[in-house]
């Protein structure tokens, strides 16, 4: 074969073809049309369902969008109110709830002068928001006489 | 009654058509029952597009080209069993030249050893003379990877069938 002999080119190519269907003896063709038309049809019938379904998807997702958007926008002509501050936990005090006693006076007398006490132990004088006075100690510093020798 | 005459142009066509299909499909993948699997899903395909492509026009070619898709897609997702090589793979004849393989056979060997690639585009330009324009549309690939692809096929076959020549007049 001139196909060996000498290398094939592009027009020795449809030789090689030829040769190599007709060495072997073609089989019967069944009915391959009918079973084609059949497989068609289911193959045409589920490309019209998912068509279908995703059109169908399509529009659902199209509602439900407009739908959030029309809901989510704020009405015209409604003023907005600012949002409260929570009211729960306890107001801010400008004094601090417990007072150091610093008085070391043990005299009865100036018991009775600051009174009673309320249970925060506090003194009226405290509860008015009075200024108290300053400790005996304070009030009269020791005074430091020279020693004559 | 348009589905009836839909389907009974369909039938014309398809019983003239089948065969050249086969033959063609046997080219590409070597095996007459493959073929004739090829051959009915290009028809399923043809069937379910049937009312476009009659309108287009020209369902010759757009059977071939169904046809040819297929094929390489069949290909790809079996994991690409034919891996284009670098390296020219041993025919069967050179490794035990003990039974003297007929020239057919060596020809139709080299035709399987290319990838299937390389194969489409052979059949398409040289058995079924299309241009190189209307491989590359068939095929989704440029002119120019048709014109190289069809020249390394070539070339792979012309070596491929010289080195199984040898070893037919050896024997």
């Amino acid at each position: 074969m001139t196909l060996i002999a000498n290398r094939p080119d592009d027009d020795d190519l449809r030789g090689v073809f030829e040769a190599i269907l007709a060495g072997e003896p073609e089989p019967p063709l069944g009915d391959v049309t009918s079973s084609a038309i059949a497989d068609g049809r289911r193959l045409r019938l589920r490309r019209r369902a998912a068509a279908a379904a995703t059109l169908t998807t399509a529009l659902v997702l199209a509602v439900v969008g407009v739908s959030t958007f029309t809901h989510s926008a704020p009405e015209p002509g409604r003023p907005t109110v600012p949002a409260e501050h929570p009211t729960t936990g306890p107001e801010p005090s400008l004094r601090p709830d417990t007072d150091t006693d610093t008085d070391t006076d043990t005299d009865t007398d100036d018991d009775t002068d600051i009174g009673e006490r309320d249970p925060g132990g506090r003194s009226p004088a405290d509860q008015r928001g009075e200024e108290r006075p300053p400790p005996p100690s304070e009030r009269n510093p020791p005074t430091v006489t020279p020693r004559r020798s | 009654m348009r589905e009836a005459a839909r389907e009974r142009e369909f039938r014309e066509f398809a019983e003239a058509r089948q065969r050249p299909l086969r033959r063609s499909a046997y080219l590409l993948c070597g095996d007459w029952h493959e073929a004739q699997d090829l051959t009915q899903t290009t028809l399923m395909k043809l069937y379910a597009a049937w009312s476009r492509v009659r309108r287009d026009g020209n369902v010759e070619a757009y059977a071939r080209t169904i046809l040819i898709r297929t094929f390489i897609d069949q290909h790809r997702r079996r994991g690409m069993r034919e891996d284009p090589v670098e390296e020219l793979p041993e025919l069967p004849a050179a490794r035990a030249p003990a039974p003297a393989p007929e020239l057919r056979l060596v020809m139709q060997a080299a035709l399987m050893n290319l990838p299937p690639r390389y194969r489409a585009v052979l059949v398409l330009r040289f058995w079924e003379d299309w241009s190189v324009e209307q491989t590359a549309h068939a095929l989704h690939v440029s002119p120019g990877t048709v014109r190289s692809q069809s020249a390394r096929g070539l070339s792979r076959l012309r070596r491929l069938i010289e080195r199984g020549a040898v070893e037919v007049n050896r024997a």
